[in-house]
């Protein structure tokens, strides 16, 4: 696995604290700066109180605030609505389901730790 | 006797002749008989020379009918005019049933007090009578046993008739409704109520039908109308009480939504279940990968095996996963293909490489025949799921022989074939291969969930190709999967 020359910040919203916790370990060992919320209103919180992640990668069915829910408030806000957002979803039928939110990327837990690490390196650094 | 009297006597007795009724004259004390038209000889057989020799009638007299017809003889002798029905016995033996008329003649004939008699043979006429009356019988009785009614009405929709076991549980009694008009029955002149607006239509020469609750009870009712030599006189209608059905009808109907709201509750069950699987199986599978991506000489050899065990380990769970959601999917009729242009041979050679570890792992040799790509606009992902169902089942059965694949364009169809060398299937296994949990081995002996097939069917039907089987056991099995070409036709 490359390192990236410059730390792409990445901000993680699922509900599973495995998830969180792998995630924060494969991501930071991958280089990037990674930054979790547990649930949608969790992360607009931490994106109101000034924080600029290069890239979300959003869980669609949390409790509290779902991805749905989330993507909706960010695309409201013009402070946050240009970041971009990776779906990383267990429902089966995700493919569909994402084409609504406008996603960069599309991703089916589980997913191979190569194509997690390319589809967040490419979102953060759009050609 | 005259020329005159004697042609006036012939003239008379051709007359006579011709009468269907026997016409006789008889002395009323010996009911000796002086003269039988033809018709008596056809009424018993017998000559009218047999008729009037003495003692005949009194022989010809039916033995349990002897005493009613000698009445009738004698009053005639008294001067009175009688009828009545009894039987005489016919030269062949068999009673024939004669309606007899007896008057006594005009005084004065030379031959004495004489009395004149017809008889005209009513057997026939008595048997149909029977008949109708026992037909009656049959319709009474029916009528008092089925749960039914039968009424009819007359031009003015007033009741004229009305019978069957179902008036008790309506509480009408039988006559009751005679001469009460359907309108005032009803409580409605409403021409458009179902039961009203039926019998008018009846009225008009058409038959229909409509179906009625009263209280608890449930009718199924045919109307018809009621002729008589042509003409419409009225409506006649059959109720069937179809109270039993209808709550049977309602029964499996709840039973019929209980079983799928069920089947509906496992479904999202497994729907939610998988989902709920692929979750942790995302975890542990970066972690494992992660870990896997460390320098060589940070782990020992053999914990690099096991991690790799864990990694194959949790790819299967979740495949298993997916094959449940697959599954439940197909069964709800929610399959959707994302069909794009590609090339059959291709992908064929694709999942093949991703077998090359399996297969030499099973000592499977694999031989791939696809001279040339099989172009046509299908659902990639699914027919890699295709593929590598087919190909799974290959190298589980071959036991260590070959594995053959064959991609080739035929006519309109794309085809596909897989053929192992393996242990085949028997014969009654082959009609339920592709069916949800079909296996055609014991679940012990050999994994899996046995959806593999069903699923290779559901994907290859939707896209409105076939797949078919070829097998003997021992002889391996070859699967053929056939795709129209040019997509799938809207």
């Amino acid at each position: 696995m490359k390192k990236l020359k410059r730390k792409c910040v990445v901000l993680v919203v699922d509900d599973d604290h495995e998830i969180r916790e792998v995630m924060d370990v494969v991501l930071g060992t991958a280089g990037f700066d990674v930054k979790l919320a547990s649930e949608g209103g969790e992360a607009l919180a931490l994106l109101r109180s000034g924080l600029r992640p290069n890239v979300i990668v959003l869980d669609l069915m949390m409790p509290g605030m779902n991805g749905w829910q989330f993507r909706s408030e960010q695309i409201k806000d013009p402070q946050i609505a240009a970041i971009p957002v990776v779906v990383l979803s267990g429902d089966g039928n995700v493919a569909d389901k994402a084409t609504r939110l406008s996603a960069t990327g599309i991703l089916r837990k589980p997913v191979e730790l190569a194509t997690l690490v390319d589809t967040i390196s490419q979102a953060c650094a759009p050609s | 006797m005259s020329t005159d009297l004697m042609d006036d006597a012939a003239l008379l007795s051709d007359l006579l002749d011709e009468i269907g009724a026997a016409v006789c004259v008889a002395d009323p004390a010996t009911l000796t008989f002086s003269y039988v038209s033809r018709a008596g000889e056809r009424l018993l057989g017998h000559t009218a020379a047999a008729w009037r020799t003495p003692g005949f009638f009194m022989q010809r007299l039916h033995p349990d009918d002897k005493d009613v017809a000698l009445v009738l003889w004698r009053d005639a002798a008294q001067g009175h005019e009688r009828r009545g029905v009894h039987r005489l016995v016919h030269r062949d033996g068999r009673a024939v049933w004669v309606q007899t008329r007896v008057r006594p003649l005009s005084p004065g004939s030379a031959l004495g007090p004489q009395v004149l008699g017809l008889m005209v043979d009513v057997t026939e006429k008595l048997r149909a009578e029977d008949v109708l009356k026992a037909d009656e019988l049959r319709l009474k009785v029916l009528l008092q046993q089925l749960p039914a009614l039968l009424w009819t009405v007359d031009r003015d929709l007033r009741f004229t008739s009305c019978s069957g076991a179902g008036l008790a549980a309506l509480g009408v009694q039988p006559g009751q409704l005679t001469g009460v008009s359907i309108y005032d029955y009803l409580h409605t002149t409403d021409p458009n109520h179902p039961p009203i607006k039926a019998h008018i239509g009846a009225l008009a020469g058409e038959s229909s039908a409509y179906d009625v609750d009263w209280g608890p009870f449930s009718y199924s009712c045919r109307v018809q109308p009621l002729r008589s030599e042509g003409e419409i006189i009225g409506a006649i209608t059959c109720a069937l009480d179809v109270t039993a059905q209808r709550r049977a009808e309602s029964e499996r109907d709840r039973l019929l939504r209980k079983t799928q709201d069920a089947l509906q509750a496992g479904d999202d069950f497994i729907s939610v279940a998988s989902h709920e699987m692929q979750t942790p199986a995302a975890a542990l599978q970066l972690a494992v990968q992660a870990l896997l991506q460390a320098p060589p000489q940070a782990m020992t050899e053999p914990q690099q095996r096991l991690l790799r065990v864990a990694e194959q380990s949790v790819k299967r769970i979740s495949a298993f996963a997916d094959q449940l959601l697959d599954v439940t999917r197909m069964q709800a009729g929610r399959l959707t293909l994302h069909c794009a242009d590609m090339d059959l041979a291709e992908l064929m050679g694709e999942v093949g490489h991703r077998f090359a570890g399996l297969l030499a792992r099973a000592r499977c040799s694999y031989q791939l025949q696809a001279p040339a790509p099989v172009r046509g606009r299908w659902d990639r992902l699914r027919l890699d799921q295709v593929i590598t169902n087919l190909l799974s089942n290959a190298v589980k059965y071959a036991a260590g022989k070959p594995v053959r694949v064959r991609v080739e364009k035929s006519d309109a169809v794309a085809r596909l074939v897989v053929a192992d060398e393996g242990m085949g299937i028997e014969p009654e296994h082959l009609p339920h291969l592709f069916g949800r949990f079909e296996r055609a081995v014991s679940a012990r002996h050999y994994g899996g969930l046995g959806l593999g097939l069903y699923i290779v069917q559901r994907i290859v039907e939707a896209h409105q190709g076939t797949v078919s089987v070829d097998s003997q056991p021992g002889a391996g099995a070859t699967f053929m999967i056939e795709l129209p070409l040019g997509g799938i036709p809207s």
